[in-house]
């Protein structure tokens, strides 16, 4: 026996150690089948599938045991599972005319409770023709049906088509939606939008994201985007009424941020000088302190530009008269003579703007109607725009909007 | 065809040829070093058989076990090529020190990713691998390879073996039981130690783990070699014994390692079969799914072993506290019979308690009662072991503290404290409560840091001039050892036992965050504990940097105690004194 046998020993062990943590942390990973996504533009189809989970088979009081479900190509198929035993289940799908490893949970155990009566709610897009399965893991050899997809399948009715489509990404961070940087930014987005949102959860964090309409988390009209999961998800909701919306995070609900829907976005630009709004001495700016009219959830986009070196600032506030709690929106001065910010007009009637250094000069009214804008707007063609004053951030999604299909 | 097309398949074709040449190097570096491997063993095996045969021996074998035997054994590359009993007992110790190490880094890989209460270190899919691991290499690997390296070791030298003829058998068992190991590491399972189905036939990484079926396959290999084992050591005491030694006169440690072989070969059957029907259930799944309504019977299977494992890896412990207690005392232990009922009380009680681990599952209230009683019976032959311990220690005139007594006293410390916590969660509406926290964590971390990890490294401490050829381990850096693995222990189960008790969940990757503290405290405790035994391997490689200066012989095997041999002779000399008193 050598010398050095213990030496060599306790080296040995530390590099086998060595090679076992790093196969031990090389976890293999089972080849999962993933549907394909949803189209931005929507689904072809839409077929509602409501399944009864139930050990002795799907459905099994419910009509047809482990009833065939046939579609045509480019369906999203909704499912409802309502459990019926109060049993684990979960609904798996797979293609082929098989039960195989190489598949996809839409629904886990963790989904469908042992509840009695629980509803859960699951989806898959199926694009090309061909035969599925669908089973439950926990109840394999009872709980087993297929799934038909071929051209010539009839069912379903097309599904909405979105005007626009808004593709808005954020990181997760301390339970926290930030983009860029910005905690819960404010959304801007037309009417008739659908805001398809993907939350990036790079830390695992469990999260879940909804909205209510109105400003502030309101816990009994809330809306689900995106359900609880702890991995990056996105989930998406067609906007279709215009105001004002709050989306949250459900696992952490003392910060959260806006969504408005605008039917009109109307850029307006004010000149300011000490004499006025728009005081100009040739009146080439047309009247001073101008009345400014718009329909109800126009978004307008302001434009100050300072018209005497001097400071400036703009406050608006609701009534007819200057009320000194509101705090100003934008200020210009010699150095930096042009701003610009957004304000979403959610109320109707009347609403005051002045300058905070020159109130007794520069106020105006702006008349708040609930008429229907003439004509169309513009979408633009700005990208994604910053502005930032006091603190205080703002941001557009204006985006991926060449996706306009027209209406049904 | 046009140049672009040209270019594109000669970029592809270099591409399959790098990979083909590094495929080359790869299999054909590791051809050479098997073939070194294979020309080193084969040329001992020629030496070997030659010289048996001028020696008039019919197998090199034959030889070796008649020319080593009832001598001291040294540590060494050699014993994977001899089959005789200490040879065996040489690979079990160092198969079990490797796997040691192995999942404990897996436990403070585990330790270190709960810094944060959101899995932050590992993925959840990580933690899941290095939980199962780490507690199915400690248990099959390090607890079973620890427990026969003793047995294999000490039982030829207190039995004073007549002829030691069943080293073919045990060398084949250690493979087969090593490479069960291998798989299960290579499998990467992540269904914790219990293989619960149906986690466990969901072959993904949130399941079992996509490689699980190697898993069952290794486990299921592993209670193969495990049981050969037992029925050797039982040959061993049954019926090579030498007829000096009367079955009343056997030393308590081949008492406890009779009882341990005798409670394997009980209980393993259970979950042999199960595997093997577990296994089944991968190709054609009819017998533990829920469709079958039979899901709970692999609990029952797993458990009706589960519970006798946790017995089977604390009592060789057992018996080598009632070993190395009188060599530090000067005086026999107090009760020779009282031991050797303690451990018989505990085989017998072990197949009755396995109900425990069930209690939230639905076995119903009569039996959890009938469960919980016979968990709060086991307290009687806990009990008189401990007493018999302290009975010994109480009568001493004087302990020496060397490093063994130390792990032997903290051994007995900690199992108290962790055998108290076990009484606790053996009632069961404590354990509706208590079952799924750390409690339970730190309940059998107690035990087996305390009894499993510490006295074998106690035994270790003891054989050390023996199993180094006549080195000395540095006193200091031993006791360090001692103290951070003492300390460490403590910290990580006391602030699970805690924390538990507060509702902390186990065996999840991630935490609440108003159980930080606790995690905390633990996080610490895991990480003087890895540090402790950094300490020993370079202590091991240190003492190989001198020359050997002291006697091989060590107090363990030349004097099996026996309550018929009077001490009248100051106590042998244990391995600590010679150190600091100067060598031979």
């Amino acid at each position: 026996m050598g010398n050095k046998t213990g030496i060599v020993m306790a080296l040995a062990i530390l590099v086998i150690v060595g090679f076992s943590v790093a196969l031990a942390l090389d976890v293999p990973i089972k080849p999962q089948f993933i549907p394909s996504p949803v189209p931005s533009s929507g689904p072809e189809h839409v077929v509602n599938v409501t399944l009864w989970a139930d050990a002795s088979g799907w459905d099994f009081n419910h009509g047809t045991v482990n009833p065939n479900i046939v579609v045509p190509p480019d369906t999203l198929i909704k499912f409802t599972v309502i459990e019926e035993d109060g049993e684990p289940h979960t609904l798996t799908i797979a293609p082929g005319a098989k039960e195989t490893s190489f598949s996809t949970t839409v629904l886990p155990t963790s989904a469908i409770t042992c509840i009695i009566g629980h509803k859960s709610y699951g989806s898959i897009y199926i694009t090309s023709p061909g035969e599925y399965t669908y089973w439950c893991t926990v109840h394999p050899l009872t709980m087993v049906g297929h799934i038909y997809c071929n051209t010539t399948a009839k069912i379903g009715k097309p599904a909405p088509k979105y005007k626009f489509v808004n593709n808005v990404s954020m990181n997760l961070q301390n339970n926290v939606l930030i983009y860029n940087g910005m905690k819960y930014p404010s959304l801007y987005i037309p009417v008739s939008t659908y805001l398809n949102m993907s939350v990036n959860d790079s830390t695992l964090e469990n999260y879940s994201i909804y909205f209510n309409p109105g400003s502030g988390i309101n816990m009994t009209g809330e809306t689900m985007l995106i359900n609880q999961t702890n991995t990056s998800s996105y989930g998406g909701y067609y906007f279709v009424n215009p105001g004002v919306y709050t989306y949250w995070n459900m696992d952490n609900t003392s910060k959260y941020g806006l969504i408005y829907v605008y039917t009109n976005m109307v850029n307006q630009t004010l000149y300011a000088d000490v004499a006025g709004w728009n005081y100009s001495s040739n009146m080439s700016y047309g009247p001073v302190n101008p009345t400014l009219t718009f329909s109800q959830y126009t978004l307008v986009n302001f434009t100050i530009i300072d018209e005497d070196n001097l400071t400036h600032s703009i406050i608006i506030n609701p009534g007819v008269s200057e009320n000194t709690s509101y705090t100003a929106l934008a200020k210009v001065t010699k150095a930096h003579p042009t701003t610009s910010f957004l304000y979403f007009f959610s109320e109707t009637g009347n609403y005051t703007y002045w300058d905070g250094y020159h109130p007794s000069t520069s106020v105006g009214l702006i008349t708040i109607t609930n008429s229907t804008p003439a004509g169309s707007f513009t979408i633009g063609t700005q990208n994604i725009q910053n502005h930032t004053y006091n603190g205080m951030r703002s941001f557009i999604t204006l985006r991926d909007v060449e996706g306009l299909i027209p209406e049904p | 065809m046009n140049g672009g097309m040209i270019t594109a398949q000669s970029s592809t074709s270099i591409g399959q040829t790098s990979f083909l040449f590094y495929i080359t190097l790869i299999i054909s570096i590791s051809a050479i070093v098997l073939l070194i491997i294979f020309y080193y063993i084969s040329t001992q095996k020629t030496i070997l058989k030659e010289k048996a045969e001028s020696m008039g021996y019919e197998s090199p074998n034959e030889m070796v076990r008649d020319k080593l035997a009832g001598k001291p054994r040294l540590l060494s590359w050699n014993v994977f090529l001899y089959d005789d009993s200490k040879s065996i007992a040489l690979r079990y110790l160092l198969a079990s020190m490797v796997f040691f190490f192995i999942a404990g880094s897996f436990g403070l890989g585990m330790r270190l990713s709960l810094t944060n209460p959101n899995p932050h270190l590992l993925t959840p899919d990580e933690y899941n691998v290095l939980l199962s691991e780490h507690a199915i290499l400690m248990i099959y690997m390090f607890a079973l390879g620890a427990a026969f390296f003793l047995g294999y070791y000490l039982l030829p030298s207190h039995l004073k073996l007549k002829r030691d003829v069943m080293g073919g058998y045990a060398s084949v068992a250690f493979w087969i039981w090593l490479f069960g190991g291998i798989f299960i590491l290579v499998s990467r399972t992540a269904t914790r130690w219990y293989y619960y189905p149906p986690l466990a036939l969901e072959l993904a990484e949130y399941g079992g783990g996509v490689f699980n079926w190697l898993a069952v396959i290794g486990l299921e290999m592993v209670f193969v070699g495990v049981v050969i084992n037992c029925i050797i050591i039982i040959k061993l005491i049954a019926s090579e014994r030498s007829k000096d030694i009367k079955l009343s006169e056997m030393s308590l440690f081949t008492w406890a390692m009779l009882f341990t072989v005798v409670m394997t070969i009980s209980s393993a059957p259970t979950l042999m079969v199960g595997l093997g029907m577990l296994f089944y259930d991968f190709f054609n799944p009819i017998f533990f799914t829920a469709a079958s309504h039979q899901v709970l019977l692999f609990t029952i299977m797993f458990w009706f072993w589960g519970h006798p494992i946790v017995y089977i890896a604390i009592i060789p412990a057992f018996g080598l506290i009632y070993e190395i207690i009188p060599k530090f005392t000067g005086k026999p232990i107090y009760s020779y019979n009282s031991g050797i009922i303690g451990l018989g009380l505990l085989l017998i009680l072990s197949e009755l308690v396995w109900g425990h681990h069930l209690m939230n599952s639905g076995l119903g209230v009569a039996w959890d009662i009938f469960f919980g009683t016979t968990s709060f019976l086991v307290v009687i032959p806990s009990a008189i072991t401990v007493f018999n311990w302290i009975a010994s220690l109480w009568s001493a005139d004087r302990i020496r503290l060397t490093t063994p007594m130390l792990f032997v006293i903290n051994g007995i410390i900690d199992f108290i404290i962790g055998g108290t916590m076990g009484v606790i969660l053996s009632a069961a509406p404590a354990n509706d409560f208590l079952h799924g926290t750390y409690f339970v964590t730190g309940h059998f971390h107690f035990i087996f840091l305390g009894l499993t990890v510490g006295i074998t490294f106690a035994g270790i401490y003891m054989l050390f001039p023996t199993l180094t050829g006549g080195r000395k381990y540095d006193v200091r850096l031993a006791r360090w050892h001692f103290y951070l693995t003492a300390l460490g222990s403590a910290v990580m189960a006391g602030a699970w036992g805690i924390g538990g008790f507060m509702g902390m969940p186990r065996a999840t990757a991630g935490y609440f965050a108003r159980f930080q503290p606790y995690q905390d405290v633990s996080i610490a405790g895991g990480i003087i504990i890895a540090i402790a035994q950094l300490i020993f391997l370079y202590n091991l490689a240190k003492s190989y940097t001198k020359q050997p200066s002291i006697s091989m012989d060590n107090v363990l095997e030349n004097n099996p105690t026996s309550p018929e041999i009077p001490v009248t002779t100051p106590a042998p000399t244990p391995p600590d004194i010679n150190i600091t008193g100067g060598a031979k």
